[in-house]
């Protein structure tokens, strides 16, 4: 049994008299410690997939395992429980408080959880050390990623799921932000999902999923991935 | 617009219907609240007006010290602008009934053609029911009585000798019958003005035909001016514009009053010429009667006397009659005697002479018998013997002869005597006869004399009467000669007294009910001075800061828009639109709702206090346009001034996310021992709060601005409910006030059993005066308070001062202790000298000792020793306090004053919790106004809470998403948004209770009565009752806002800033 299982999941918005199909009979299963990279166009039902996987919304058929649970039967509560427990976000816009320093976002997240990660560990781990007590308008948009992703990785996730995380970043920082994610998942054995438009990240997945009009077009996995400094795009 | 703007533009408003409500809402009710109750005061005096001009109350009402004839009349026609004259007469008079008795004010009007309408043009009452009287002896009454002696349709009364004979001499008629009731224009409040009669107050007031007045002249004229209908009875250029006319009015008085005094003077001079002339005239006339009855009495004295010397002439004739009938009767008697004797005699003759005869007889019989024995003899024989026998027989036949003529001598003799008898007898008889007819004459005569003596008699007696009568007349003819003279002495007196008439030129604002009106009315005013423009500033700041989170919301739309290529103007028209619609719709709304609940509910309150018509509500445009123009003013500039902040940046700049406000270190966090000590989530609390500055100031003057609004709200129903309980609970002691029936001028005076009822704990004597005093600046009526002694004064009246409540000393000797109020209005303090006008005008200097609590009239507490020295005079103490036993219940305390007033000592009884409730009932009206600021208040806070709740939310939705993704519950998460909104409540409300404790006392100070001082202090409740209010809105408002952080999407936490 895999870590992740997806069996079938549909997904469907109403938005007024329309029926818009987002995600119809998705099916894939994602390894524990695995790397994962969903790749797909816009529109194609990558965002609805993220937001599924993490808890953020409900499917409508289907079913989604995480380590042996059955997260597409959760109630609006539970599922809440499941992220505060098992799911760490990284944004695409970092999201982090403006009004709390670095070490306060951290301290967001730890706070609600059982078995949180020291917020200095983590932050020292995404070399942040120095700016702890930096507010977020006074760190760069490479900083504030990693300041996310301490946030998401100090809850001590079972899951960490990064949405385009270096989509508003330059490319230097977002590759520094990817390796930082790539290192999270190789050192700490977090099971990592980024989702992206860019294929050539596909490159540095253990897994790479491809998504097309809100079905699953291929599963590949890489048995040999690149670091992050060797790819380019 | 062009046509993608207008469907962005509607759909914006579905969309964001929730901040469009709230604009429109808080716009509402800030122009309905602030026109409402600006529009309240001109649509009670635009009512009033109405009132007035409808029912013809005069412009100018004159009165004269003399009264007004109708030459004056004609002259006041005469003045230029007069449009109507009603010259008029009143009268005070007092009627009783089951002992208690009304003083009631008279007036004349004319009589009613159908019952239905009233005659004439001034002054026009309201029928409220029955009928106008439609001839003599028929009246209206007043609508308003709270006297005990009560007059409804079809009572009759008829006026008592109480009121005064020169008054009733004026009236044709003394009883009358109630047919109708009334309201009058000119008793539109519950006053009903001072008298001289009765108990000094009129207790209302009775309409009846001008026809049952008889007096020489009018006792008032009342009169509208043309052109003064057509101006607002309140405004300045009505008062301006009657004003003028006053002067024309008062010229004329002076010229009239030349006129009338000297026709006056004249008149008196003339009567009294005249009246001398006829004092002469009779004098004279006097005297020559009484010299003529004098001599009549004279002539008949003389006739009298005359007839008096006749009679006695004839007593004396009549007497010497008498004697002589005497002496008559005498002789007669006499003689009767003498012929009794001689009848005896003669009879005793008579039976000698019978004797003689028998003697004879049987000598004759027996010589008869000697000759037969003789001639027997003889034949016998024996004629010797016989012869013998014979010669004796012939010398005793001899010897009888003899005899016989001796007998028919004496016979004879006898016979002449008889006859002579019978002579003497008849002569006898006919003088007893003639003795007879004279006794008779003499007693007939003496009757006739007895008769003339009664005559005389009761002519004496006649005359004396006559005499008597004489002279009483002439005594009291004298006697009113000389009144008359007296009377003429009095009259040039009093002509040399006579001093000039003089008009009295009034108008409306001289009416008590008219100047209490427009007092009150201004009172609203001013109440609405303060409440008002603190709710709109508190709705435009809310207003403005909702429509500035509105366009920065928007901010990367505004740049797309100008990216496009829409002018600056074009893409600003949305907004303007949308904040311009919320407004006009928003005050169409507040103005319609507004306009009529306010002046309608504050006016109802006040008709409690006033005889007045329902109330017209006007659209009052400028309050309308004002309060519009405001808001919407406040709406599109705050949000012209947004929109333009942020066109001014590039689209470029725009479109990228704004720089988010920077996190900074707040002050608290240099406090290290405090810092470290707080949770997490608290220094997030305290760090947010920090940081958006202008969202805390708003929410802090928002909530503390409804706060305070209700805070004063309470307060204000807390400082009248005070006047109540302080004063009658807490200052005063005593329970129950008996009036005397006489005033005493100490216990000696008082009948013992006045205040020996056991139920009487204590009791103490009192005199309360009205007096005006003065200081340099003012002057104030007030009551003089004269206690019994000031030791018991103490035991009655709490006299302390408010604030410390420290008791007073009350001096014997060297000073006065006044009420707080009327010390302020005096503008004096401890120390200083007040002056109290004495009956006398006199003015007496007081110094004050001290300032008391009190809260209802003006006090000015003075000791017996002191007024005595001050006035003159001890005073005459004419009330009776008591302090009841306790445990006394409401029928305990009716059956004591049963028992008081059954005690000839008391005229009438009160207690003070009936005052005190009467008052409150009054006081009541002022209750819906603040019930409405608080209802208002309340509303407004709810309105501002939920629009600052939702900013904050909305502003920090993408916050609030991501912490929702991060796992947050729903509860953490409102517990995460509400920490702030509580805290910033708690600091709003806090800033409410100060600024409301100002606002209390600014209101209260304006909103005061004159006679009333309002409590200072605001209950604790009403804090509490604030703070509890705001917080309930508070709660209300988050449990609303919950459902939308529930349904906040975590979708939005994706979504690329804005």
């Amino acid at each position: 049994m895999s870590y992740v299982e997806f069996h079938d999941v549909t997904k469907c918005y109403h938005v007024g008299q329309v029926d818009i199909h987002a995600l119809s009979g998705v099916s894939f299963t994602v390894e524990k410690g695995e790397f994962v990279v969903i790749v797909g166009p816009s529109g194609a039902g990558k965002t609805t997939l993220l937001n599924i996987l993490g808890g953020m919304d409900a499917c409508d058929s289907g079913t989604i395992l995480l380590d042996g649970k059955e997260v597409s039967g959760y109630s609006q509560k539970e599922l809440t429980t499941y992220r505060r427990y098992d799911v760490g976000f990284v944004f695409q816009f970092y999201n982090l408080v403006n009004n709390l320093t670095a070490r306060e976002n951290v301290e967001l997240a730890s706070e609600i959880c059982t078995h949180p990660l020291n917020p200095d560990v983590v932050l020292d781990e995404v070399g942040l050390a120095d700016r702890k007590d930096n507010f977020p308008s006074q760190l760069s948009g490479g900083e504030q990623q990693r300041v996310a992703i301490a946030r998401a990785l100090a809850k001590n996730p079972k899951l960490l799921l990064c949405d385009e995380p270096t989509g508003a970043l330059d490319y230097n920082t977002g590759k520094a932000i990817l390796k930082l994610l790539q290192d999270t998942c190789r050192n700490m054995n977090t099971t990592v999902i980024v989702i992206t438009h860019n294929s050539a990240l596909t490159a540095m997945a253990d897994r790479v999923i491809k998504v097309k009009n809100g079905t699953i077009s291929s599963v590949t996995l890489n048995p040999d991935p690149l670091p992050v400094e060797r790819i380019e795009w | 617009m062009r046509k993608p703007l207008f469907k962005d533009f509607f759909r914006e408003l579905r969309h964001t219907l929730g901040r469009f409500m709230a604009i429109f809402g808080i716009v509402a009710l800030g122009v309905g609240f602030f026109a409402g109750l600006k529009a309240t005061s001109p649509d009670m005096n635009h009512t009033g007006d109405v009132y007035f001009d409808n029912n013809g109350l005069y412009d100018v009402y004159l009165l004269s010290t003399m009264g007004f004839t109708q030459e004056d009349i004609d002259a006041i026609r005469g003045v230029d602008g007069v449009s109507s004259l009603m010259p008029a007469y009143n009268a005070d008079v007092i009627i009783e009934k089951d002992e208690s008795e009304a003083v009631l004010r008279l007036h004349s009007i004319p009589l009613s053609e159908d019952g239905q309408t009233a005659g004439g043009e001034i002054n026009l009452p309201v029928l409220k029911e029955g009928r106008f009287p439609q001839k003599s002896g028929e009246c209206v009454v007043d609508s308003y009585q709270l006297h005990s002696l009560q007059l409804e349709v079809g009572d009759t009364f008829t006026l008592s000798e109480k009121t005064g004979q020169d008054t009733l001499d004026g009236l044709k008629t003394h009883t009358y019958t109630v047919v109708g009731v009334v309201d009058s224009p000119m008793y539109i409040s519950l006053t009903r003005g001072n008298t001289s009669i009765g108990n000094g107050s009129i207790d209302y007031f009775v309409l009846i035909p001008e026809v049952d007045f008889d007096m020489p002249v009018y006792t008032e004229v009342y009169a509208l001016l043309e052109g003064a209908k057509e101006l607002d009875s309140f405004s300045d250029e009505y008062d301006q514009f009657v004003d003028e006319k006053t002067t024309l009015f008062e010229d004329l008085g002076a010229e009239r009053c030349d006129i009338r005094y000297r026709e006056i003077t004249d008149e008196a001079r003339q009567q009294i010429a005249d009246t001398q002339q006829e004092i002469e005239d009779g004098q004279k006339e006097l005297d020559s009667q009484l010299a003529e009855a004098e001599s009549t009495l004279n002539a008949k004295e003389k006739e009298l006397s005359d007839g008096q010397q006749q009679l006695e002439a004839a007593r004396d004739t009549l007497a010497e009659k008498q004697a002589e009938l005497n002496s008559g009767q005498q002789q007669y008697e006499a003689g009767l005697a003498e012929l009794e004797a001689n009848r005896t005699s003669m009879a005793e003759q008579k039976q000698l002479l019978d004797e003689m005869k028998a003697g004879i007889d049987s000598g004759r019989a027996d010589y008869q018998e000697g000759l037969k024995q003789a001639d027997q003899l003889e034949q016998m024989g024996q004629v010797e013997a016989a012869e013998k026998l014979r010669a004796q027989l012939a010398l005793m036949d001899q010897k009888l002869t003899e005899m016989e003529q001796q007998y028919s001598g004496y016979m004879a003799e006898y016979e002449a005597g008889l006859q002579q008898f019978e002579a003497a007898e008849q002569t006898l008889q006919q003088t007893a006869e003639q003795l007879k007819n004279g006794w008779n004459e003499i007693s007939a005569a003496s009757a006739v004399l007895d008769e003339t003596q009664a005559e005389l008699e009761s002519g004496r007696s006649q005359l004396d009467a006559a005499w008597e009568e004489y002279r009483t007349q002439k005594a009291e003819g004298q006697q009113k000669l000389d009144d008359a003279r007296a009377e003429v002495e009095d009259a040039e007196a009093e002509l040399a007294k006579v001093s000039r008439p003089e008009w009295y030129v009034l108008d409306r604002d001289m009416n008590v009910g008219v100047a209490s009106f427009q007092q009150d009315v201004e009172r609203v005013d001013r109440v609405a001075v303060v409440f008002p423009v603190f709710f709109f500033l508190v709705a435009a700041l809310v207003c403005l800061t909702t429509m500035t989170r509105m366009v920065e919301e928007q901010r990367v739309q505004i740049g797309t828009m100008k990216a496009l290529g829409y002018s600056k103007a074009a893409i600003s028209m949305k907004y303007l639109y949308y904040a311009a619609l919320a407004g006009v719709l928003g005050s169409i709304a507040g103005l319609t709702v507004g306009y009529f609940i306010f002046p309608t509910v504050i006016w109802n309150a006040y008709t409690m206090m006033y005889t007045m018509p329902p109330i017209i509500i006007e659209f009052n445009i400028p309050y309308a346009v004002i309060s519009s123009a405001a808001a919407l003013i406040c709406t599109l500039v705050s949000t012209f001034a947004a929109v333009y902040a942020e066109l001014a940046s590039t689209p470029a700049a725009l479109m990228r996310p704004k720089a988010p406000k920077a996190g900074k270190r707040v002050i608290f966090e240099r406090i290290g021992p405090l810092w470290r000590r707080l949770s997490f989530t608290k220094k997030v609390t305290l760090r947010n709060l920090m940081r958006y500055k202008k969202r805390f100031f708003m929410t802090v003057l928002g909530v503390g601005g409804c706060t305070a609004l209700m805070l004063a709200g309470f307060g204000l129903k807390d400082s009248i409910g005070d006047i109540i309980t302080k004063q009658y609970d807490e200052i005063y002691n005593y329970s129950v006030i008996g009036t005397l029936s006489e005033p005493v001028t100490g216990r000696d005076g008082l009948d013992a059993s006045a205040v020996s009822d056991s139920r009487i704990e204590n009791s103490m004597l009192s005199l309360q005066e009205a007096h005006d005093v003065y200081s340099d600046t003012a002057m104030v009526s007030t009551y003089l308070f004269v206690p019994e002694n000031t030791e018991l004064l103490g035991q009655f009246i709490n006299l302390r001062t408010r604030v410390g409540h420290e008791a007073l000393e009350m001096p014997d000797e060297n000073g006065v202790v006044i009420s707080e109020k009327m010390a302020k209005l005096l503008n004096v303090g401890v120390g200083d000298t007040i002056r109290v006008e004495r009956d006398d005008r006199v003015r007496v200097p007081l110094t004050i000792n001290g300032i008391c609590e009190n809260y209802v009239y003006h006090y000015l507490y003075i000791s017996p020793e002191l007024y005595e020295q001050q006035f003159g005079a001890a005073p005459e103490f004419s009330t009776v306090n008591m302090m009841l036993q306790d445990g006394m219940t409401d029928e305990d305390e009716d059956a004591f004053a049963e028992s008081l007033l059954e005690n000839s000592s008391y005229t009438s009884v009160s207690f003070t919790s009936d005052t005190g409730k009467a008052f409150s009932d009054v006081l009541t009206s002022l209750d819906a106004v603040i019930l409405v600021l608080i209802v208002c208040s309340a509303l407004l806070s709810y309105v501002v809470l939920y629009n600052l709740t939702n900013i904050n939310v909305t502003e920090r939705l993408r916050e609030i998403a991501t912490i929702k993704v991060l796992g947050f519950y729903d509860r953490e998460v409102a517990a995460y948004v509400y920490r702030e909104n509580l805290l910033l409540t708690l600091i709003g409300t806090v800033a409410g209770l100060v600024i409301g404790v100002f606002l209390h006392a600014f209101v209260v100070d304006t909103a005061e009565v004159d006679i009333v001082m309002f409590g200072r202090d605001i209950k604790l409740l009403s804090f509490v009752l604030s703070v509890v209010l705001t917080m309930v809105f508070a709660a209300l408002v988050d449990v609303v806002m919950y459902r939308k952080l529930k349904n906040i999407s975590m979708v939005e936490s994706l979504k690329s800033v804005e």
